[in-house]
């Protein structure tokens, strides 16, 4: 066995968990959902890194994890699909309860709620990449790898995201 | 914008995320691996990394970080010698920031009083560890000289109606350098101290009060 390929691992899951775990939870919330989803995108991971090298880490594992919540919600047919599709959930609104998470307050929670709720509330082409950019700081290269876009589409989603999420938070 | 960074503190525990790997782990050996993953520990300092990340914390961390630094500084300056490297600090910062301290002429001339004392035992300290050099000699007299004026000043402004302060302070002096007279006089019959002179000033005082 390749020793490295166990530190690479290693090191991609202390760099990425955070991230991840946050990404999915955003889109499924469920927080035991998105633990689960979490552990099949490193267990994906690992069975790539046998057969091929990963060049871009960071975006391969979000991307994974993405195809794999798209997977989550086909599966899961009650609930439609609207969060990839672009029409409005009724049941959109996120609840403080999914995010159990032991390090939030309850008035980081409020805040944090109404951020997500706006951010949720932009139109899907935008909303990914808004998130991808400024929450998990990724280069639009990276999230252009993830979503499977040119760099340039990517840019300009996020501009035109951010300035709608701008009039939304009246910032 | 803060709003993002907010949703930033949403994450696993140490406790979640280690049991998570461990799960991932064992799926992994399960799978007929045969491959033994180490939960990756973060290094302490990256777990405080986080105060960096936002502006304030980091203006917080940096101030608190800076008066350590400068605490430490003016601890570390107390007990140096003429010729050490925190020896500037102690007279260019610590004393002078000790010095704005002092309202009144009596407290002022006490203190200089206090500082004359200190710099004639940086000369006796200095003699007994042999590194009474001409260089060193000459900061210290210079600083009594010029405690020496300030402390006459400060005397001068006392008013009429505290005289006995003014006394006091007189005598307070002259038996604070009556006390190392001697001893001075010994360190400049030294063959190893060149300056014959050195603190001379401390001499004539005592002298000149001897005299009145």
């Amino acid at each position: 066995m390749n020793p490295s390929l166990e530190k690479i691992f290693e090191k991609a899951y202390a760099d990425n968990i955070d991230g991840l775990f946050r990404f999915v939870l955003y889109k499924v919330s469920d927080k035991e959902q998105a633990i689960d989803i979490v552990e099949d995108v490193y267990l994906r991971f690992w069975q790539t890194l046998q057969k091929e090298k990963v060049e871009e880490i960071r975006a391969y594992l979000y991307k994974i994890a993405r195809n794999l919540v798209i997977d989550w919600y086909k599966k899961k047919k009650s609930i439609p699909l609207q969060s990839f599709k672009g029409e409005e959930s009724e049941n959109s609104e996120l609840y403080l309860d999914m995010f159990t998470g032991n390090l939030v307050g309850i008035d980081v929670m409020l805040e944090v709620k109404i951020v997500i709720e706006k951010i949720a509330s932009l139109e899907p082409i935008y909303r990914e990449a808004v998130y991808l950019r400024f929450v998990e700081e990724m280069t639009p290269k990276e999230i252009a790898a993830v979503l499977g876009e040119s760099t340039n589409v990517i840019s300009v989603r996020i501009n035109r995201g951010l300035n709608l999420l701008k009039l939304k938070l009246h910032i | 914008m803060d709003e993002f960074k907010k949703l930033k503190k949403i994450k696993l525990s140490d406790y979640e995320k280690r049991n998570l790997f461990n799960r991932i782990s064992n799926s992994i050996k399960e799978d007929g691996e045969n491959v033994e993953l180490h939960y990756p520990i973060p290094s302490p300092f990256f777990r405080f990394s986080s105060l960096l990340e936002n502006k304030r914390s980091f203006v917080l961390v940096f101030s608190v970080f800076f008066l350590f630094l400068i605490s430490t500084t003016v601890f570390a300056s107390f007990n140096t010698l003429p010729g050490d490297l925190l020896y500037g600090v102690k007279i260019n910062v610590t004393e002078k920031i000790s010095d704005l301290t002092y309202l009144t002429p009596e407290s002022r001339a006490e203190h200089n009083l206090r500082k004359i004392e200190r710099r004639i035992n940086e000369f006796e300290k200095l003699a007994e560890k042999g590194r009474l050099t001409e260089e060193n000699t000459k900061k210290i007299e210079k600083d009594v000289d010029k405690n020496f004026g300030d402390f006459d000043h400060n005397l001068g402004q006392i008013k009429k109606d505290t005289k006995e302060n003014k006394n006091r302070l007189g005598k307070m002096l002259r038996s604070d350098l009556q006390k190392h007279t001697e001893k001075i006089k010994k360190i400049r019959e030294d063959k190893k101290v060149s300056n014959k002179r050195a603190l001379q000033s401390v001499i004539e005082r005592v002298h000149s009060s001897d005299s009145e």
